[in-house]
């Protein structure tokens, strides 16, 4: 008798919290013209921000001993409270802050996650002065739009471009791999297949819901409608993008199998392959652990070449920052936010955690740490694409891997995989109020 | 209360000879002795080969904290590395400041063995001897509440914490402050005692001889006195091991404690490990080098325990 | 739900005795049990009520739940992955759980003999319990690792069985999982059997032997009825272990490929923590919940009291 009133009793009170933690958190502060940066009158408050990024003794110190140490320099009324968290777990400690009515001032995370944010109401509007006079690719700031209004500020990309072994393309006689269309790579690939008898692309071992955005992009399509609203995942580019990856696995120009547990060097840093689909960010591991891969004589990079041979492609994802709607002191956020975007912070930043600054005013030959990846592609941020683009790409993303794997696999056909991503996508559109 | 039992009074040497004398073998021909002999000796040589199958990858991971960078890049790099970068457990324990996350994981498990050898003990033992109408109503849901995974109860918790009236600045109605959030009492009190623990100390005092009980009873003694004196004496390994992976347990916890802390006071030591798992750059020998030393408490603490569990320890009392 | 369950696993009554004796033993029984029962309630029973409220809502974490009736149960019921890591939550506890508490059994049991150095070998079978999973999951990918140079295939290519692709093979896959799941779980196993092993009299064997009973009559008259509450313990912590399991798939497979060894915490974290469908995760959490208890309930039934009291 006891533990079923004890029961409801306890019942009650946890569900009268949850109730009371979500009605709080529906009064947003920021109006609807979207918070400005205000240049003058002196900046106040304590900042919480969590972050993905700057973890262990020394990103602290870059961090909080040196990017941030600057800006509280010129504003000794702002004091930050940094809450590191690992990738893996932001999800889940971004659901509970915003749960208990908590979020940080200022949230990093993802690129995709803005729209959803941005509909959920935990993200504020943003004016666009906050961009300062950073020159961010327009297809990123487009990705953290919603309605039209910016609610995130990329800082950090992680690029893919097309990485090239040249000591042993040459050996084949194949002196530069850049193509004009994507046929012609292709068609490159298949004669490297044939006079070396090596699978010549390291590409569907990486996550295949990434390589399918990326090939849509090549394909002359686009994933989503501008607002959101429309999924394009069974139009002619995201169709043929998909039959090109399947093509690429029977016909042995990129395999699946040769995927590997992180940290184990894949295979195109063991060799097996020719070109690989590398992040910018595989530069301190290589040159660790094969420097030979890293020498000027070994390393070519380019894009990816598209079926029209028009502009190449670039895929990114992101590190972005937002701005919580309850921030109690949204005038000193947004000052910090347009602060680390700016040149010099962003530079710090970039060396700090080894990706690429979204910010093509950075001069070429600045120092960013000697990656030359990075540097490769932060000359080429006017070809970036990404993917996403939907207030619900968080339940998307997720289901679209299996099902793309599946068709990559063979275990089910292009056109049943094409329809159960967009019927899956439908759903989940069909679901955002 | 039941803490000052816990100190045993253990024989000093425990070594197996001296068991194996205890239980003489009753078999007495030589040709059978011979029989047994090789019995024992193929069982030690397949004991042998799981042993090795089941320690590989422990050592893998000790071979890996040390490997060369160009050993971990290589498609196939020797069991054992050629060089050994002993300096790599150095630098894993400079990234971060594990002096502080090793306290704090420290003082979780440690606390969740009190609580758990208090609360915990004290519950396995009503649910397996004291006869009162609710027990099997309450072993039932304890049962239940294994059953429901973290991730479906773990907003509603964290709520709790947060809304936890009269702490971290709430009033009495959990609003206005942030409850327990960034507190010690976030990190130490939903962990005091688990379902689990409860249940198998239960099972470990069920075996217990109710005759022992009713003879204490006989004698006057008080129901907490059977319980602490006579009968928590005879489940000693299953309070070790009990203790063992309520310390486990607390060293080991992640979520829950990245999840209702923010300074990098109230940390813990798998949080620290997670700075060598950055996005596209695992620091792979530093990870390993970490994750090893996190784990030689839990080898020590249970090298120490398995010298009790000889048999005859137990039962030599009662004989 | 605890009704049923509460039912069978209550025991038999106590032997009678005086009014004033079982009234203390009452009181006692309450008192020790409650500091745990109180802390189970609020921590678990709160939160698991706070669930089954949201199973019956949409609820994205950041806005008020919405009460959406059995919506969530419905799509659940034509939601095909969920089913399939339902089933695949099934092979495991069938396959996994009898092969490894039989395995852990016959190894405590082996180690309990005084044999030379077997303190050595249960520190080792125990590593894995203490081994990092991404460690683990490091070696696993190496030793599954596809083409005639993984190990698996090596080994197997010497009864001439041909290299297969371990874990991108949708058929393959979760067998492999399973394998590591039976490995990495025998230590913790056989730690519990070797604690209750030290419950069990060396009189027992001692008259055996007299009778002159074998090493294998022992094992089964004695060994095994004397740790049936261990052995209960064991095979309802770790049925409930592998209908929750997670981490091992999130390293080693992400569920994949293609849904093939995908489970159902894993749909719920993605539910919760990816998709931010709180209602929906909690509603496969509330069916996870159900089917545990059928599960509980058939095998009370099937096995009858197990507790050895």
């Amino acid at each position: 008798m006891i533990n079923r009133r004890q029961l409801l009793a306890a019942a009650g009170i946890a569900g009268a919290a949850v109730t009371a933690a979500a009605c709080s958190t529906g009064g947003g502060k920021p109006a609807a013209s979207g918070a400005k940066p205000t240049a003058t009158g002196e900046l106040k408050g304590n900042l919480n921000l969590i972050t993905p990024e700057f973890a262990g003794t020394e990103g602290k110190a870059d961090l909080e001993g040196g990017i941030l140490k600057k800006f509280t320099e010129k504003h000794p009324g702002v004091t930050f409270q940094v809450d590191y968290v690992p990738w893996d777990k932001l999800n889940e400690k971004l659901s509970t802050q915003i749960a208990g009515g908590t979020p940080s001032d200022l949230m990093m995370m993802g690129m995709g996650w803005t729209a959803p944010f941005a509909q959920k109401k935990v993200f504020a509007p943003l004016d666009e002065s906050v961009l300062g006079d950073a020159k961010v690719p327009k297809l990123l700031l487009d990705n953290a739009r919603y309605n039209g209004k910016l609610y995130a500020v990329p800082l950090l990309l992680e690029s893919r471009p097309f990485l090239y072994r040249k000591d042993l393309l040459g050996k084949i006689g194949i002196s530069d791999p850049n193509r004009t269309t994507l046929d012609e790579f292709t068609q490159m690939l298949r004669e490297i297949k044939t006079k070396t008898g090596k699978v010549p692309l390291d590409m569907l071992a990486s996550n295949l819901r990434q390589v399918w955005g990326q090939m849509t992009f090549a394909f002359g399509g686009t994933q989503f409608s501008d607002d959101g609203t429309k999924c394009y995942f069974n139009s002619d580019p995201a169709v043929k993008a998909l039959e090109w990856m399947v093509m690429l696995q029977k016909d042995g120009l990129s395999d699946v199998n040769q995927r590997v547990a992180t940290g184990q060097p894949g295979s195109y840093q063991k060799g097996e392959n020719l070109l690989g689909w590398q992040s910018s960010g595989v530069w301190p591991t290589f040159s660790k652990q094969s420097p030979e891969l890293v020498k000027d004589e070994n390393l070519g990079m380019i894009l990816c070449p598209t079926a029209d041979g028009s502009k190449k492609i670039l895929y990114q994802g992101g590190t972005l920052v937002g701005l919580s709607t309850r921030s109690k002191s949204p005038d000193a956020a947004l000052a910090v936010m347009q602060y680390l975007l700016s040149n010099d912070a962003l530079v710090a930043e970039s060396k700090s955690t080894g990706k690429v600054p979204a910010n093509s005013n950075i001069a070429k030959g600045t120092d960013l740490g000697g990656n030359k990846i990075i540097d490769f592609c932060q000359q080429h941020l006017d070809s970036s694409v990404t993917d996403g683009g939907t207030a619900a790409w968080m339940e998307i993303r997720g289901k679209m891997d299996p099902i793309v794997e599946g068709a990559v696999l063979g275990t089910k056909t292009v056109k049943q995989a094409i329809d159960e991503l967009q019927k899956m996508a439908e759903e989940a559109i069909g679901r955002i109020k | 209360m039941a803490t000052e039992n816990l100190e045993f009074p253990v024989p000093v040497d425990l070594s197996t000879d001296t068991v194996r004398e205890v239980r003489p073998s009753p078999v007495r021909s030589p040709s059978l002795k011979r029989q047994r002999l090789i019995s024992r000796a193929v069982l030690w040589v397949l004991l042998a080969a799981v042993s090795v199958a089941m320690v590989t990858p422990f050592a893998w991971m000790v071979f890996t904290a040390v490997r060369s960078p160009e050993e971990l890049g290589q498609v196939n790099p020797p069991f054992i590395p050629r060089t050994w970068h002993f300096e790599n457990f150095l630098r894993a324990l400079e990234a971060a400041p594990f002096h502080i996350y090793a306290r704090n994981s420290f003082i979780i498990g440690a606390s969740n063995v009190v609580t758990t050898m208090v609360f915990g003990a004290s519950a396995g033992y009503a649910l397996a001897k004291l006869r009162f109408r609710a027990a099997p109503w309450i072993f039932a849901w304890l049962l239940a509440t294994m059953m429901i995974p973290f991730y479906a109860i773990v907003i509603p918790d964290f709520l709790l914490a947060r809304f936890m009236p009269l702490f971290g600045g709430n009033d009495i109605f959990g609003q206005g402050g942030q409850g327990w959030i960034d507190s010690w009492w976030a990190l130490l009190v939903p962990g005091m005692v688990s379902a689990f623990s409860i249940f198998l100390l239960r099972q470990f005092y069920v075996v217990t001889p109710t005759e022992l009980i009713e003879a204490a009873r006989l004698d006057g003694l008080s129901e907490p006195r059977i319980w602490v004196q006579i009968i928590t004496p005879q489940i000693k390994p299953g309070l070790l091991t009990v203790a063992l992976l309520a310390f486990e347990g607390g060293w080991n916890n992640f979520l829950w404690p990245l999840l209702v802390t923010t300074s990098e006071d109230l940390r813990v030591i798998q949080v620290g490990l997670s700075v060598f798992r950055q996005e596209s750059n695992t620091q792979w020998d530093l990870l390993m080098a970490g994750t090893t030393l996190s784990a030689v408490p839990m080898i020590v603490l249970f090298v120490i325990f398995q010298r009790y569990f000889v048999n005859g320890f137990v039962n030599s009392g009662i004989k | 739900m605890s009704a049923a369950t509460a039912e069978v696993l209550s025991t038999t009554a106590p032997p009678r005795r005086r009014r004033s004796s079982l009234r203390a033993e009452k009181m006692w029984g309450w008192l020790l049990s409650l500091p745990a029962l109180v802390h189970t309630l609020v921590w678990i029973g709160g939160p698991v009520v706070v669930a089954i409220m949201l199973s019956f809502t949409d609820y994205d974490v950041v806005n008020p739940p919405e009460f959406s009736g059995i919506a969530n149960y419905a799509e659940l019921a034509g939601d095909s992955v969920f089913w399939s890591a339902l089933a695949h939550n099934l092979i495991m506890v069938v396959v996994v759980v009898p092969i490894s508490i039989f395995i852990a059994l016959v190894l405590a049991v082996a180690l309990n003999q005084g044999l030379r150095a077997q303190s050595w070998f249960r520190t080792m079978i125990f590593m894995p319990h203490v081994t990092a999973t991404v460690a683990i999951a490091m070696i696993w990918l190496w030793i599954y690792a596809p083409g005639p140079n993984g190990l698996a295939n090596r080994i197997l290519g010497v009864v001439g069985i041909s290299p297969s692709n371990w874990l991108t093979s949708t058929s393959l896959a979760l067998p492999a999982v399973m394998v590591v799941g039976i490995w990495q779980s025998i230590g913790l196993k056989m730690l519990i059997y070797l604690a209750a092993l030290q419950g069990v009299s060396p009189q027992l064997y001692e008259a055996a032997d007299v009778d002159g009973a074998n090493t294998i009559q022992k094992f089964w008259n004695i060994t095994v009825p004397m740790l049936r509450p261990a052995t209960f313990f064991v095979l309802a912590t770790s049925v409930i272990a592998n209908f929750q399991t997670f981490d091992l798939i999130y390293v080693l497979t992400n569920g994949g490929p293609a849904n093939a060894t995908t489970v159902i915490t894993y749909q719920i974290y993605v539910a919760a923590f990816q998709q931010y469908r709180m209602g929906y995760a909690t509603a496969m959490s509330v069916v996870l919940l159900l089917v545990l208890v059928i599960v509980t309930y058939i095998s009370r039934r099937l096995v009858g009291s197990t507790d050895g009291d």
